[in-house]
């Protein structure tokens, strides 16, 4: 006797369309001390970020011309089901390597969900459920990372999420 | 005096090198945050690409006036007392018609008590698309594979119930990590069948998973 257990899983995606926006930037270079140096040759935001989100203040640009943002505010509208929802991704671009620490400030206390980091080659979860600090290590000279939240709602109401991203020099 | 200018001048360099290095330790350089506000309705309110999951017409009367019927095998018998059971998951989408409430579910787990040969379970369950003005695309996606010895055999067969006749959609090789695309559009339901081949010489329990993926994009595929 042979038993198959077939489970079916449905997931709805919301699309994330990618703004192209032309915009000039002037990159201000700090001089006095070695660490202004750091922080003026680096760029590291948010880019490409999707449909859903309003970006903030635009820092610098990545080495194909989008404009990289300090932060970005999004709203969602779901129902009840899971949900895998392209948010738009993370740039780094410096001369050295620097250790990134992601902080989930203000936890989803509503919806279970995770934060994917993909990068080029690896993948993380942060679990956006708890008071989650994760290191990782940002490599010189590029490195972009699409983030994706997968979330799983089973009742209606509303839900706020913070996530922080402090770079540090290693 | 000459030297002991000499003397201090590195001492005063080194001084300014560890300061510097330790502002270089010690600071977070780059401050970036996201922050975001989730709204999330209830199952009535979901409609387009969330108004879509697996239902069986035989379980929920009156539901086939809006989606073909589908799922009619659910609960058949395999051999001796043995039946196929279906446990749905929670509920994605509903609409009330008068008294009744018809329901579309998330996910279902399916058990299909089989014995060695070969088996061809005919709708065992369906798979449909309520509400909305829109295409949706679902992508079927053999997210784990049956790895069981046993098992010669196994697709995932996906017909549309809404055409006449009921015809072919897709076939998904469930021995391999394969994905399948169909365009649903409003109204649409599928019925779904399994054949299996089994070369079980003991009692053997072979699980594999299936996601459904629905979409409003024809071109981006799910990871």
């Amino acid at each position: 006797m042979a038993t198959l257990i077939l489970f079916s899983a449905l997931l709805a995606f919301v699309n994330a369309s990618v703004y192209s926006y032309q915009t000039t930037l002037e990159v201000a270079l700090a001089t006095s001390t070695p660490l202004k140096v750091l922080e003026s040759s680096t760029c590291f935001g948010f880019t490409n970020i999707s449909l859903s989100a309003i970006p903030r203040e635009p820092k610098c640009l990545t080495s194909s011309g989008s404009v990289v943002y300090e932060s970005f505010e999004f709203s969602l509208n779901l129902s009840i089901g899971t949900w895998i929802i392209d948010l738009g991704y993370l740039y780094y671009r410096a001369p050295v390597d620097s250790i990134m620490l992601v902080v989930v400030e203000k936890p989803f206390k509503l919806i279970n969900a995770t934060l994917v980091m993909e990068g080029k080659e690896e993948a993380i979860s942060i679990d956006l459920n708890s008071l989650e600090k994760i290191q990782m290590a940002m490599k010189a000279s590029e490195a972009i990372y699409r983030l994706a939240l997968i979330a799983k709602t089973y009742k209606p109401g509303t839900d706020i999420i913070r996530i922080g991203f402090y770079l540090e020099t290693p | 005096m000459y030297e002991e200018m000499k003397r201090f001048v590195p001492v005063i360099a080194l001084v300014i090198a560890a300061v510097v290095l330790g502002a270089v330790n010690a600071t977070v350089f780059a401050y970036r945050w996201m922050q975001g506000k989730v709204t999330v309705e209830g199952p009535a309110e979901a409609r387009g690409a969330a108004c879509v999951g697996f239902y069986s017409s035989a379980t929920q009367s009156g539901i086939s006036t809006y989606l073909p019927e589908a799922g009619t095998n659910y609960n058949a018998q395999t051999y001796g007392t043995n039946y196929i059971t279906v446990t749905p998951g929670q509920i994605v989408c509903e609409w009330t018609v008068g008294a009744t409430t018809h329901k579309l579910y998330e996910g279902i787990t399916v058990e299909i008590p089989i014995t060695v040969g070969s088996w061809y379970i005919k709708d065992f369950y369906g798979f449909g698309y309520y509400g909305g003005t829109t295409p949706v695309y679902v992508y079927i996606k053999v997210e784990q594979s049956i790895a069981d010895s046993n098992i010669a055999t196994a697709y995932l067969y996906i017909y549309n119930a809404s055409s006449d006749p009921i015809s072919l959609v897709t076939r998904v090789n469930l021995l391999n990590s394969e994905l399948a695309t169909i365009k649903l559009n409003p109204g649409i339901g599928l019925q779904l069948d399994l054949f299996i081949n089994a070369t079980a010489t003991a009692t053997t329990t072979a699980e594999f998973k299936v996601g459904f993926y629905a979409t409003y994009s024809s071109t981006e595929t799910p990871r």
